[in-house]
């Protein structure tokens, strides 16, 4: 009987042992992971749905769909969305706090959406809730976000709304909440007026800072928004001269008044000013501390060296010159000194600018008798043409680097100027719209 | 003188014996060769024929035995039994037929009977292990035939139904085994066969690693066998221990041989039947209907730059786990950026694959787990 037990115990133990190990790793006995590589891929706007947002008080109701409209309105003409349009909606939002319905949106395949709310209060305080819903994933992507203002700066928290949504859905900055200051351009090519104007980014709530009375160019903003430095014709000399956008005033910069001095751009700390100065035909980059209105001379070669600009961190200053024979773009130290030169392309480079997040340089380039937009890495390399027509000029980045605006003007006698911006990848041009002629913008930060 | 005489009177009859032999010669050569002219054949009848078919001697046996079935009625059953009734059971069936034929004649309904005795003989079989079983299905699959042609025919001649209740009845072992003696037999025999099967998938680890589904079986089986090992030596302890010595001991060796086989994560058998490797265009097939939704355009630049390594579990019918996919892995970018870039190939592999990526379901082990590599590297400047 001793035996007996002994075996059944034994029995016992190897079964359950048998059972437990069974249980523990079923799946051990998976075969290795099928393993694939993509490399290509698809290149499409995703769809969006923007409901039109809910009205909670009367005061409200003329404001929340306006809103809802800039918000489609800002993510459709970045490219990367497409709005999925009202009439395909199967189920409706009716209450911002109603749970969404992901079976519905996945069936007309929506796959990013926004839900908000608007209110007005007795003081004419605007209002602004909203949530972004992810919908493959069944659930909102971030949490969600108040902004409020008062009922005349509705565009704005419209433009900061989508600034949220486009920022968590692809993950870039946000740069919808800017404006862009560029040259109003009207009459005919033999005698055209010029005056700066300033705008939110998609074209509305235009305003001038300056009248037509003298030629204005080259206007940039400096890295708070709040000035305007651009090169006018007051005296009959091209002069530096620096406009508050507040109170729309403006003083010259301590400048002598025998050279010409133009091109000007702040520096990323707004303390100081790089410009190009000209004295007969030798044009030199000097830097000017605006505070004590000391200068610092920056290059000394007996070529035209003009256009600088500087890299986010204000370490570098990229410029053009045609110290090589062509115009071409070299960079150099902030406190000056030797330079080199990153372009190396057939034909000529000019007007480079630095993108904010520091990676990419845009420029113009002329060849074979075209203009194109393009951009470089910082060290020259990568080189690419974004657009190519009679003429283009003047780059501009966006506060998040992702789109460049430009000036392109079409040939002949009636052509004009107008503004276009592109995607960094050369997908998305678009034109800017402006109640006329339009030249030279600048792109500001991204508004407080 | 008496000789001459004889052959003087000999000699005319032999010339008229000649004569007639001659002349019955040439009537018989004569009418050989002129008697077609003469003597015509008349026509023969047409002679009638009948197309007939060959039979086997069994569907002969079959036939004469239809018809000849209500003049016989023994014969029948006697060529039934021996090829329903595989198992030996002789004396044990004959020894169960005596009580059976009675009841079942009695209450009529022949197929409540049937009912009672399959659950019984279920569990001893485990129909839950579809491979365990295999060749214990054969005897099983038998047993519901002769029920429904015994039971018209007992109905019909009920002078016959107590030989068929005799095949049918000795299947039912477990109501034999509620009487008396003959329950030491039958259980005996049950537990050897099980033995033998669990030893033989615990015997054979390696083998198994070229089926690699098989983790199911093999805990089944060994519940299965186990239970069984328990009865068969709750028996043998009552009646000999050497014999429940030697089912426990295998039932112990067939335990550790899993325990073993767990441990060195080696399948035991397959539980599901695997094919070939995926081939270059079935895989080339499934990252085309991937990138077909792995939409870049949205990305971040950063994101862009950032190649992740996606994991994803798949369901049988190639449609992904939802739930399962996961980052396994990022570079080139921050963790942002790998979260966006995560994000879109998530949202490929969803769309791509709500109506199932097509894959061939024969080499579902070589699919059912996914590793995907989305390196946007080639459509940044796209």
């Amino acid at each position: 009987m001793s035996l007996s037990s002994l075996t059944r115990s034994l029995f016992a133990t190897s079964v359950f042992a048998a059972l437990a190990l069974g249980s523990v790793v079923p799946l051990a006995a998976h075969a290795a992971p099928l393993k694939i590589e993509l490399t290509e891929g698809v290149i499409e706007p995703l769809p969006v749905a923007v409901p039109d947002f809910i009205a909670q008080t009367a005061q409200a109701a003329e404001f929340a769909k306006q809103i809802s409209d800039v918000i489609a309105a800002d993510l459709v003409n970045t490219g990367l969305f497409r709005e999925v349009p009202d009439s395909a909606y199967i189920s409706n939002v009716t209450s911002f706090d109603s749970p969404v319905q992901y079976a519905d949106w996945k069936a007309i395949n929506v796959q990013g959406l926004v839900t908000g709310a608007v209110s007005v209060d007795a003081g004419g305080n605007l209002s602004v809730k909203f949530r972004v819903f992810d919908v493959f994933s069944d659930g909102p992507l971030g949490s969600g976000l108040q902004f409020g203002g008062s009922t005349q700066s509705w565009r704005r928290i419209a433009h900061k709304v989508a600034d949220v949504v486009y920022s968590r859905i692809t993950g870039e900055g946000a740069y919808f909440d800017s404006r862009v200051v560029f040259v109003s351009e009207s009459g005919s090519k033999q005698a055209r007026e010029k005056r700066l104007a300033v705008m939110d980014y998609d074209g509305a709530n235009l305003q001038y800072l300056t009248d037509a009375s003298a030629i204005v160019l080259a206007p940039r903003f400096s890295p708070t928004g709040d000035r305007v430095l651009y090169t006018s014709y007051e005296s009959g000399f091209p002069q530096i001269m620096m406009l508050d956008v507040g109170t729309v005033t403006r003083r010259r910069l301590p400048v002598p008044t025998e050279s010409m001095s133009f091109a000007p751009r702040f520096s990323p700390d707004g303390r100081s000013v790089v410009y190009s100065v000209s004295t007969g035909a030798n044009t030199d980059l000097y830097r000017m501390d605006i505070a004590s209105g000391q200068v610092a001379r920056l290059t000394n070669t007996p070529a035209i060296e003009t256009a600088p600009s500087f890299s986010p961190d204000g370490s570098k200053i990229v410029f053009e010159s045609d110290r090589s024979g062509t115009q071409q773009i070299y960079l150099m130290d902030a406190a000056g000194g030797d330079a080199k030169r990153i372009s190396f392309g057939q034909g000529r480079y000019g007007t480079p600018v630095w993108s904010p997040r520091g990676d990419l340089i845009a420029f113009t380039k002329q060849a074979n008798g075209r203009f194109h937009i393009g951009v470089m890495r910082t060290d020259g390399s990568e080189e690419r043409l974004l657009t190519a027509s009679f003429l283009d000029e003047g780059p501009t980045w966006s506060p998040n680097g992702r789109v460049i605006m430009f000036t392109r003007e079409t040939q002949g006698a009636t052509g004009e100027s107008g503004l276009f911006s592109v995607d960094i990848s050369g997908r998305n041009l678009r034109r800017v719209p402006t109640n006329s002629g339009a030249s030279d913008p600048a792109w500001s930060p991204l508004l407080k | 003188m008496a000789l001459a005489q004889a052959q003087a009177t000999e000699g005319p009859r032999v010339n008229t014996g000649q004569y007639i032999s001659a002349g019955a010669h040439f009537g018989l050569i004569a009418y050989v060769l002129l008697g077609g002219f003469f003597l015509k054949p008349n026509d023969t009848d047409p002679v009638q024929t009948q197309e007939v078919s060959l039979i086997s001697e069994s569907d002969f046996a079959a036939l004469s035995r239809v018809e000849t079935a209500p003049d016989v009625p023994t014969e029948a059953p006697e060529i039934t039994a021996p090829e329903i009734t595989p198992p030996a059971v002789d004396t044990a069936a004959v020894a169960n037929a005596a009580p059976a034929p009675s009841p079942p004649e009695q209450p009529a309904p022949p197929t409540a009977s049937d009912a009672a005795p399959s659950p019984t003989v279920d569990p001893e079989v485990s129909t839950e292990d579809p491979g365990a079983g295999l060749p214990e299905i054969p005897d099983q699959r038998p047993t519901p035939r002769p029920v429904p042609r015994i039971a018209p025919e007992a109905v019909i001649n009920p002078e016959r139904t107590p030989d068929i209740a005799d095949q049918v009845i000795p299947e039912v072992s477990p109501d034999a085994t509620q009487t008396a003696t003959p329950v030491p037999d039958d259980p005996a025999a049950a537990p050897q066969e099980a033995v033998t099967e669990i030893v033989t998938e615990a015997e054979t680890p390696s083998g198994m690693s070229t089926s690699p589904r098989p983790k199911s079986r093999p805990q089944a089986i060994v519940t299965q066998a186990a239970a069984q090992k328990a009865q068969a030596a709750a028996q043998a302890d009552s009646q000999a221990v050497a014999q429940s010595d030697a089912a426990a001991r295998a039932a112990a060796d067939a335990a550790s041989a899993l325990v073993a086989e767990a441990a060195s994560n080696t399948p035991a058998a397959p539980r599901r039947p695997t094919g070939p490797p995926m081939s270059a265009g079935e895989k080339d097939a499934l990252r085309v209907a991937v990138q077909q939704c792995w939409n870049t355009g949205s990305m971040s630049t950063e994101a862009q730059r950032t190649k992740v390594t996606v994991g994803v579990s798949m369901n049988q019918d190639g449609t992904p786990i939802v739930g399962s996919i996961k980052l396994l892995g990022s570079s080139g970018g921050t963790a942002a950026s790998a979260e966006q870039a995560f994000q879109t190939a998530r949202r490929a592999i969803i769309i791509c694959g709500k109506r199932g990526f097509n894959l061939p379901v024969e080499k579902f082990d070589e699919w059912r787990e996914i590793e995907i590599g989305f390196d946007p590297e080639k459509m940044r400047f796209k």
